[in-house]
């Protein structure tokens, strides 16, 4: 009978908060430092202490940025929240036909590129030469649809971000199994009492935990100002810290400072959400069949379809129409509805040459690349992670926990300028390789995957492992054939969702790539910079198709991890 | 064939356990003789799992010596510290902690591959141990797809088939329907038995501990009150709250009046009624308290014109239920005391509502302190 | 030897000296088109070095044309890492004080950007052949950069909007109220809409700023927006460094056109020099004195924006040829140094922005 030892228990632990450490807290540090200085950190002039970055958030663009941050991010996390709210309840608890395809239609906007999404409603709607414009001026309308307004970005976000309440009260509402409804009616309660006291209660933290992380999502958003604010000034908190970045004169040390309010804003969020939730998990699990009172919709059962095949149009079908017109359309002029149609006016070369553009190649190349390795490595270091938090006792777990939940509060282009600053000084050549692009999503990614790998190791209960134990394994055994297996399907579910994560992804490559290390969405994210529309829409339709294709593949095992 | 495991004692000494500033174990003392079974009996938070999950190696006491077959494997003055899975301890838990992607083999098998047998002996040593608990037929069934009194038996058949020194029992039958409990509680017993393994119990059910145990720990607020073999314990509990746990579901504060050679008289709290008794309470604080079993308390319609004899309660049936093998009577005594009767002969005609009688012999009225002074 | 021999000796002698002035791998200086491109010495060298890495601001579509002709001419491959003109300047300061900076040739579009580069040592001179006669706008004085690649800035109509008839002819036209609400134009941000700013008050009207102002333009961010929105006739007349993006939208059918207006055209540099760390100093050389030459130049031109040569060809573009090199306006490097903030900031209060 040997003595535990205490070497055996301490370096695990501490090489996973080195490696949290770096990946997280040093590039965090960088942006916090550049925030407070004169001159950004690397560049060749001496930086001094300032606070004067801090005062240029009071200067008027930035004021109005905040501002509309704040509308946009509530209209369109109301509008998100009710349409999947909606959605939830006719999947949930109504006879509506098709559900199935209720549930497909919740989920697939969430993996649309934001990017590519707002691309195509600038097609639909920027402008009185948009396709709708088109249409509605020939039809005689007498109103336009002007996507190029807070309203639009309202529109664009609300419409995107569905997903999230959806899944989240739709696994609520399957908690309510039919004898909890019958226990209220039978103690006297009416259905409207029995909605508000019963079925409320369940369901209220699932939608305001969604509502949440939406917000979160919505602040952060820099394809919708980028397209839709760009041509009239419109800018949100997020667009205006990258062009303090990108636009001459570019000033990093005040895009620090701002990105720190944006990232106070999002503390504050995530604050709220802690406070109202008084630290009940909202991700709850979906009730296991028992069960439930399903509300017969009668004739109302059309409106409910109607209802769900106009979100499916209006989120999905017309922006790929639209996508795909501007692809096929050889010059970007129409001038009315016919010639929008016009076949002679299309023409599929530019598609077809972009299938074998060299750099779109090259583009999707390095998106699979870096998509594969950040899904092994993150899935296995954020499964160590929340093995740890949560099936340990080694102490520090808690700071463990909180630092993998840091990223949350940090937008990806500023995450980005932190990793770079943080690895260009480094001897390991990482930087101006794929690999400074992994370390930039990493930490971006760390907060959903760790937060679903936990949900799944917290649900094998602790006697399955002291069991092994107690039968001889060592905790590794233990780890490998009886824990594993167990959360096998969440693993997987997770290392999709990190794959699809980082395909998709924009904002945490922008500063970090260089000609060779393109990632696919810099290409479309370049492209738009370049003026060639019409290749902007073919490779965002690429884009989508890619996206959307090996999401829909996955579908199945996503699902735990959303 | 199937030897008679080597069995080991089990010390412990000076148990202590901390989570924080709470304190779940206080300073344990409890010893267990090869072969034999001690029930650890006490209500939710007394700390009579955490003590088990200490012998088990789960929890890590704060301070305390416990020893297996005369080894420590836990010291903490010594600094040793076994882990779990080298203390070949044997557990099984409440939850039956079967592997669901495993099949019944597979799971009985486990800690045989833990220790390397080869594939035949492995084979052997399960096939015989799922004949013992009668499961054989399900070897290759899901472990989980079983009812729950099946998976009951082959979480004892993982523990059993690795000859452990000691076995922990962690409330196995709580998840049980009634009948299945008290099937599998006698199985349980038989096989323990049989085998002759060290076995550590912990329930909260009094009845399952007095059939279970060769000794039972009654344990409250981190503390042993008393440990004795069952009938000693049931006979002759230390305190009232020892006497609550073990089946005194009579327990009346009050005063010692005054010691003689007819016996103990005991005067009840706020009310004039006096009880005797034969022994006076032993040394203990917290106060004296009157105890009686409810089925020592004879009951009987009250006839106002009969002569009532000493240590007669008179009151008002104010429950009846027939139990079948004897009926349950709870009476509001007119000196203002709630009792419980179990009336064990054939059914009298009390209703709620009648007037009644309750006599119970000197020697069943125990006097016992709150804690004992031991 | 017979005069038929002779002869045939002859003929091979002249060709080969007619196609050896491509220089294919013999040891010589390197010749194209009778202008010498480099020394022998230094086309070795860029010829062992094979590639040249460039950091540049100019459009992806359009500089691989001018490094492929690059390419074609001398067989040296070049790795273009585009990005907007900040991220240039960031980017090289960032690597460069980490000691990694992996460009061998760097161009940005703000002139008081690159005399900083200067300033803080990261460029290396270097003379071209023909140094002396470049104008002084469009070098450093010492050889730290040369305005490589020179856009234009214009107007541009969608003919759906506005009828060629009704179309300006000059800056001025452009003031015409009676296209209001069809006007759009770039943000001051960018370095041409510096110079073509500078101009507009320089050579044309000294309050032009606030006379277009009033008329209330829609303002770009960016040349994308603002060729779309022309393109898709969401505006009638667009001005900014658009000629590229229009002429290729109008060889793909769109009703769009240039104007080349009257008073002149605007121009400004995108100014590129070698960097003092660069791994492959010749082939970067090489690269200068190439686009430098009136074959870059020419090549340059065929993109459409005017080269550094003026012996160049002009720039044609989908079959449109640009005005002489003599009607190109460009702002000199001090006047840009002068001028640049306050230009900004009274620009932005008067366009309200």
């Amino acid at each position: 009978m040997r003595r535990a030892t205490v070497a055996e228990r301490s370096a695990v632990p501490v090489l996973v908060l080195v490696t949290l450490f770096v990946l997280v807290v040093v590039p965090i540090l960088m942006v916090v430092y550049t925030a407070f200085r004169d001159a950004v950190p690397f560049s060749g002039s001496e930086s001094h202490f300032t606070l004067s970055n801090f005062g240029a958030l009071f200067e008027e663009k930035t004021v109005s940025a905040a501002i509309n941050t704040v509308i946009v991010t509530i209209g369109g996390t109301l509008m998100a929240t009710a349409i999947g709210c909606i959605l939830a309840w006719l999947a949930a608890r109504t006879d509506i036909p098709f559900k199935p395809l209720v549930h497909v239609v919740g989920i697939l906007p969430l993996f649309i590129s934001m990017l590519a999404a707002t691309v195509t409603w600038a097609l639909l709607g920027a402008g009185n030469s948009a396709y709708l414009n088109i249409i509605l001026a020939d039809l005689g309308a007498p109103f336009r649809i002007e996507m190029r307004s807070l309203a639009g970005f309202i529109f664009v976000e609300g419409l995107y971000h569905v997903p999230y309440p959806f899944l989240l009260v739709y696994a609520a509402l399957s908690l309510i199994t039919s004898d909890i409804e019958e226990a209220a009616a039978v103690h006297g309660a009416n259905q409207f009492q029995t909605t508000m006291k019963i079925i409320f209660p369940v369901v209220l933290p699932a939608i305001l935990g969604s509502m949440i992380l939406n917000a979160v999502m919505m602040v952060e958003n820099i394809a919708v100002p980028q397209i839709l604010g760009g041509p009239v000034g419109l800018e949100t908190l997020s667009i205006r810290v990258y062009y303090l970045m990108n636009r001459i004169p570019s000033s990093p040390t005040q895009a620090s400072a701002v990105a720190l309010l944006l990232a106070a804003i999002v503390f504050a969020l995530i604050y709220a959400q802690n406070f109202v939730l008084k630290g009940r998990d909202y991700r709850t699990i979906s009730g296991k069949g028992a069960q439930q009172k399903v509300m017969s919709l009668g004739n109302w059962r059309y409106v409910a379809a109607g209802f769900v095949v106009l979100y499916f149009t209006v989120a999905i079908v017309l922006p790929m129409l639209a996508l795909l017109l501007g692809a096929l359309r050889a010059n970007a002029y129409i001038a009315n509805t016919a010639a929008m149609f016009d076949v002679a006016q299309l023409s599929s070369d530019r598609l077809l040459s972009i299938t074998s553009d060299s750099e779109v190649i090259n583009g999707l190349k390095n998106s699979l690349v870096v998509a594969f390795v950040t899904c092994v490595f993150g899935t296995g270091f954020f499964f160590i992670l929340a093995y740890i938090v949560h099936r340990t006792r080694i102490p520090g777990r808690k700071v463990i926990e909180y630092i993998a939940m840091m990223p949350l509060a940090i937008p990806a282009t500023l995450l980005a300028m932190g990793v770079l600053w943080a690895w260009i000084g480094s001897p390991i050549p990482v930087y101006g390789t794929i690999y400074i692009i992994i370390l930039s999503f990493l930490p971006r990614f760390m907060p959903q995957a760790f937060r679903a790998l936990s949900s799944s190791v917290m649900q094998v209960h602790e006697d399955l492992e002291n069991a092994a134990l107690l039968c001889g394994a060592t905790r590794a055994q233990t780890v490998w054939k009886v824990f594993l297996p167990l959360v096998r399907g969440g693993v997987v579910s997770a290392a999709f969702l990190l794959f699809v994560l980082s395909l998709r992804e924009v904002g945490g490559a922008l500063f970090l790539y260089t000609t060779n290390t393109r990632v696919l969405s810099i290409v479309v994210f370049e492209s738009y910079e370049n003026g060639s529309w019409d290749f902007v829409a073919g490779v965002s339709l690429l884009y989508t198709v890619l996206l959307g294709g090996i999401t829909l593949l996955g579908l199945k095992w996503l699902r735990p991890s959303l | 064939m199937v030897r008679v495991i080597d069995a080991m004692s089990i010390r412990i000494k000076g148990l202590k356990k901390k989570f924080g500033s709470f304190v779940a174990v206080h300073g344990v003392d409890i010893e267990v003789p090869e072969g034999k079974m001690l029930v650890l009996l006490g209500p939710s938070g007394c700390g009579k799992t955490t003590t088990m999950r200490c012998i088990a190696g789960l929890e890590a006491p704060t301070e305390g010596i416990i020893e297996l077959g005369g080894q420590p494997v836990f010291d903490s003055e010594r600094r040793i510290n076994v882990p779990v899975n080298h203390r070949n301890v044997g557990m099984v838990f409440q939850s039956y902690a079967i592997w669901p992607h495993m099949t019944v083999t597979e799971n009985v098998a486990f800690p045989l591959k833990m220790q390397k047998l080869p594939t035949a002996e492995v084979e052997e040593r399960v096939a015989e141990i799922l004949r013992i608990v009668g499961l054989e037929q399900f070897r290759d069934r899901g472990a989980t797809s079983l009812s729950g009194g099946q998976m009951q038996r082959v979480a004892l058949a993982r523990s059993l088939v690795m000859r452990p020194a000691v076995l922990l029992f962690d409330e196995p039958l709580s998840n049980l329907d009634a009948r299945l409990r008290d099937h599998l509680r006698v199985e349980l017993r038989e096989l323990q038995t049989r085998f002759n393994i060290t076995s550590v119990f912990v329930t909260h059910d009094q009845s399952e501990a007095l059939s279970l145990a060769d000794q039972i720990a009654v344990m409250n607020t981190g503390r042993v009150l008393q440990a004795d073999d069952p009938v000693t314990i049931y006979q002759n509990p230390h305190s009232s709250v020892v006497a609550d746990f073990i089946g005194y579901r009579n327990i009346f504060p009050g005063a010692v009046r005054q010691g003689g050679d007819d016996g103990i008289l005991f005067a009840l709290d706020e009310s004039s009624f006096e009880l005797t008794s034969v022994h006076p309470p032993p040394p203990g604080e917290g106060g004296i308290f009157a105890c009686v079993r409810p089925e020592d308390f004879e009951i009987e319609a009250h006839r106002p014109d009969q002569p009532v004899k000493p240590n007669t309660f008179i009151g008002e049936v104010t429950s009846a239920s027939f139990m079948g093998s004897y009926t349950q009577y709870r009476v509001r005594s007119t000196t203002g005391q709630v009792i419980d009767v179990f009336h064990n002969r054939a059914p009298l005609d009390l209703l709620p509502g009648s007037p009644a009688r309750l006599h119970v012999a000197p020697k069943s009225v125990l006097l016992l302190p709150m804690r004992s002074a031991s | 030897m017979n005069m038929f021999r002779m002869g045939a000796v002859a003929a091979l002698a002249m060709a080969v000296a007619a196609f050896g002035s491509i220089g294919s791998g013999k040891a010589e200086d390197l010749v194209i088109a009778g202008e010498k491109i480099a020394t022998e010495a230094m086309w070795e060298s860029a010829k062992k070095e094979g590639v040249l890495v460039h950091y540049g601001t100019y459009g992806m579509d359009l500089m691989k044309i001018i490094h492929a002709g690059f390419t074609k001419d001398t067989g040296i491959k070049v790795e273009y890492v585009r990005l907007s003109g900040a991220n240039v300047y960031q980017r090289v300061l960032s690597e460069n004080s980490a000691g990694k900076l992996a460009a061998d040739l760097v161009d940005l579009t703000d002139l008081v950007q690159i005399n900083d580069f200067v300033a803080k040592g990261i460029l290396a001179p270097h003379k071209v052949p023909g140094f002396d006669s470049i104008a002084a706008d469009l070098k450093d004085p010492q050889g730290y950069w040369y305005g490589l690649v020179r856009p234009i800035s214009l107007l541009a109509i969608n003919t759906a909007r506005i009828k060629e008839a009704d179309a300006p002819k000059s800056w001025k036209d452009l003031l015409d109220p009676k296209y209001d609400g069809l006007v759009g134009t770039n943000n001051i941000d960018g370095g041409s809409a510096l110079s073509m700013f500078s101009f507009l008050r320089q050579k044309v009207d000294e309050d032009y700023w606030k006379k277009l102002a009033a008329r209330k333009p829609k303002i770009y961010d960016g040349i994308a927006p603002l060729t779309t929105d022309l393109t898709r006739g969401e505006i009638g007349v667009a001005t900014g460094p658009i000629s590229e993006v229009v002429l290729s939208q109008m060889a793909a059918g769109a009703p769009v056109k240039v104007i080349f207006p009257s008073e002149g055209i605007p121009s400004f540099q995108i100014p590129a020099g070698i960097t003092k760390t660069a791994t492959h100093p010749n082939a970067a050389a090489l690269y200068l004195n190439w686009a430098t030459s009136k074959r870059g130049g020419d090549l340059i031109a065929s993109v459409g924006a005017y080269p550094l040569n003026a012996n160049s060809n002009r720039p044609v573009k989908s079959g449109v040829e640009y005005p002489p090199y003599s009607e190109v306006w460009t702002l000199s490097a001090d006047a840009w140094k002068t001028n640049a903030d306050n230009y900004r900031k009274t620009w932005l209060t008067t366009f309200g922005r």
